[in-house]
């Protein structure tokens, strides 16, 4: 065990020279844990004889995930859709070296400390192995409080805030490109356009500062910046200074339900900038609950549109989803889903040696160039960062659809 | 100047909405002496029966809101007859727990009956903005302000020039001696409920079309409509009026001069102060301050 820890430690430098040591000392340490075998992790977490790590059994692998199915962000917990979607294909194609891949979703609503309610059921009381997919920066910010202390492996956190994005955890495997990432595209696609003036709208909190810190970033310097609160309805006063500033263009930093409301506020002063938003904003229904402005906004994605697509990777998605979740919305946050759970399943078919969280963690590092529906994947010991290609797509005929030229 | 009158002119909209939904809250306050905090969840299922009638019935949009308005109605009276009577009695702390605990139930059914997905009422006037100058002026809320007043005059016409309203006024006076007169105190505050459900569920069906419907659509509005009844006076028609358009026109200039965080924060500090120097609020009477 004193080995393995040495290995952690130097695992969270960041120094390229340890991590060679590191990616040399991994299937070492491997090794150590399989001798060790179940008294390894089972001392740690309590688990029954036979099984080298809770959620591990002969013929299965538990997955846990914490997710809001309801409450202001359900549209999030499509998530789990895609996720289950994922499983269910490769179950039904052998599984991982004979092991079925199982998930249990919890219902969080967004609130942090149901999150983390959950989050204990799911580590101490359904003994998962690993967590896949969960949702929220507060929320997982209450989860690891719990997740780390146990070592639990989580692959795919649904925020690009730089409190997971910008920070190495051992255990944390990150999927979603972060928000600077992000507003850094925004900001230079705004570049492009050649607009004498660009506005920006941002959510006053750590999820709106970061995409603003993107955007600045990339060298715009926006003419005016105006936060708004979460809680915020009525969006006149902000639509009337973007109009009276005669901005060409407006960033929107914000979550959906705010998204809705500004644009239709924009709408009722009878201004239409060029709406260009992250995709945390853009969700499908706003074709219909802001019909005026919502097409023709341009919006940063790492998921291809999914309409019309002949890429084979969303083609298997949809493919999937209609097979194994044909009640499930085939939407971008099942999309989200099922990239994070590629990213999960790839690491398991790795693994060398015994399937511990350890071994599963080293195994993850390996991760190179894997290829997913949200993008290109790789990690090391000392880069957890999720994918960081971006590109902009457009709300165009009431889907989203790849912007050309 | 552009900005102040176009935040102004903007802020009618949703001024009338909170003026609406503050009728609603002082409707129902004005007979039974509660304030009913579920009001907000109680209007979001008005505007979805308006939903559902037109998108999933197909039915057309003056029908809608003539059924979910009814459908709101018998919400209210439901929610009078089955919970709030039987506390009826007790002390005001039960009520307004009884009400609390009405806004997560009917809120926490409205999303398992109708789902978290963001939904579109299509507005009843639609089209572009009507350009006066360099001011624009929404014709959804110009609707909106309209409504309120004529909802307003209609309601000041009813306790003031009808009988039944007479009634009402004069159980909200003195109850028991309204009963020795015959006039049937339970009816009148179920009516109450009822009419007090319906109109703020007006009031939520106009914002939806700009804010997208969910379970949550009143949250907000909620909020800002109980400070436009505090400030008009609990229990005053008028000030419920003049409060809702005076909180939509003070948190519009707030949000566009200064910032929207502090929206909230300096609207509840007017109010503070306005209570401070007048308790019975800007409308009220000095009667209506109870104990």
């Amino acid at each position: 065990m004193l080995v393995v820890r040495r290995v952690v430690k130097q695992s969270t430098s960041g120094h390229a020279a340890r991590r060679v040591a590191v990616l040399a000392a991994a299937p070492a340490a491997a090794l150590v844990l399989a001798a060790c075998g179940a008294s390894t992790n089972s001392a740690a977490s309590g688990t029954g004889s036979g099984s080298s790590a809770p959620g591990v059994t002969s013929n299965s692998i538990l997955f846990g995930q914490t997710v809001p199915k309801t409450g202001p962000a359900a549209l999030y917990g499509e998530s789990t859709a895609g996720a289950q979607a994922y499983f269910d294909y490769v179950n039904a194609h052998g599984g991982v070296h004979g092991r079925r891949v199982k998930l249990i979703s919890l219902d969080d609503q967004y609130q942090p400390p149901v999150a983390l309610q959950d989050t204990r059921t799911l580590v101490n009381t359904d003994k998962v192995f690993a967590e896949v997919a969960v949702n929220g920066t507060a929320t997982t910010q209450a989860d690891i409080t719990v997740l780390d202390p146990a070592n639990v492996p989580v692959i795919g956190v649904q925020t690009g805030a730089t409190v997971f994005a910008g920070t190495l955890r051992k255990n944390l495997y990150n999927v979603w490109p972060s928000y600077l990432t992000e507003g850094n595209l925004l900001g230079s696609f705004a570049q492009s356009l050649h607009v004498s003036k660009v506005g920006v709208l941002y959510q006053n909190d750590d999820f709106g500062k970061s995409l603003l810190q993107g955007v600045t970033n990339s060298g715009l310097r926006p003419t005016m910046s105006v936060s708004y609160d979460p809680t915020q309805t009525d969006f006149s006063p902000q639509a009337a200074q973007f109009k009276a500033a005669h901005v060409g263009a407006v960033i929107i930093l914000a979550i959906p339900g705010p998204t809705t409301d500004f644009l239709n506020a924009l709408n009722s002063v009878n201004f239409k900038p060029v709406r260009i938003m992250s995709q945390v904003s853009a969700i499908p229904q706003m074709f219909s609950t802001a019909p005026q402005e919502f097409p023709g906004s341009y919006i940063g994605a790492f998921i291809p549109p999914l309409a019309n697509s002949t890429d084979p990777q969303v083609k298997s998605f949809l493919s999937a989803m209609s097979a194994y979740q044909p009640g499930a919305p085939a939407s971008v946050f099942a999309a989200w889903g099922w990239t994070e759970a590629q990213v999960a399943v790839a690491g398991l078919k790795v693994v060398k040696g015994t399937l511990t969280r350890d071994s599963y963690e080293a195994a993850l590092n390996t991760l190179s160039s894997l290829q997913t529906l949200g993008g290109s994947v790789s990690y090391s010991s000392s880069n957890h960062s999720g994918i960081s290609h971006m590109f902009m797509v457009k709300a165009q005929g009431g889907n989203l659809v790849s912007v050309t030229g | 100047m552009t900005v102040f009158v176009q935040l102004v002119v903007s802020a009618l909209g949703f001024g009338g909405i909170y003026a609406l939904a503050a009728l609603g809250l002082t409707i129902i306050f004005k007979t039974s002496n509660v304030v009913n905090f579920a009001y907000g969840a109680m209007a979001t299922v008005v505007a979805m029966l308006v939903w559902t009638a037109q998108t999933g019935l197909g039915l057309p949009a003056a029908l809608a809101w003539v059924l979910a308005i009814i459908g709101g109605g018998a919400l209210g009276a439901a929610s009078e007859i089955g919970f709030m009577r039987r506390v009826q009695e007790s002390a005001p702390l039960v009520s307004i727990v009884m009400t609390l605990g009405m806004l997560l139930i009917v809120e926490g059914l409205t999303g398992v009956i109708w789902g978290y997905g963001p939904k579109a009422i299509p507005g009843i006037i639609t089209g572009p903005s009507i350009a006066i100058g360099p001011v624009s002026v929404d014709r959804g809320g110009l609707l909106i302000v309209g409504l309120t007043a004529a909802i307003g005059l209609g309601l000041y016409f009813f306790y003031e020039r009808t009988r039944p309203g007479l009634a009402v006024r004069a159980v909200a006076e003195d109850a028991e001696v309204a009963s020795l007169m015959g006039i049937s105190r339970r009816w009148v505050l179920t009516l109450s409920w009822a009419a007090g459900v319906a109109v703020t569920g007006a009031a939520a069906t106009l914002a939806a079309p700009s804010v997208g419907l969910t379970p949550t659509l009143m949250d907000n509005i909620a909020v800002f409509a109980f400070a436009a009844a505090v400030l008009g006076g609990l229990g005053s028609l008028i000030g419920a009026v003049v409060g809702g358009f005076a909180v939509g026109i003070l948190a519009d200039l707030i949000a566009g001069y200064a910032s929207a965080n502090l929206q909230l924060t300096l609207v509840f500090a007017l109010i503070v102060v306005v209570l401070y120097l007048r308790p019975q609020g800007l409308f009220g009477r000095a009667a209506q301050v109870r104990q």
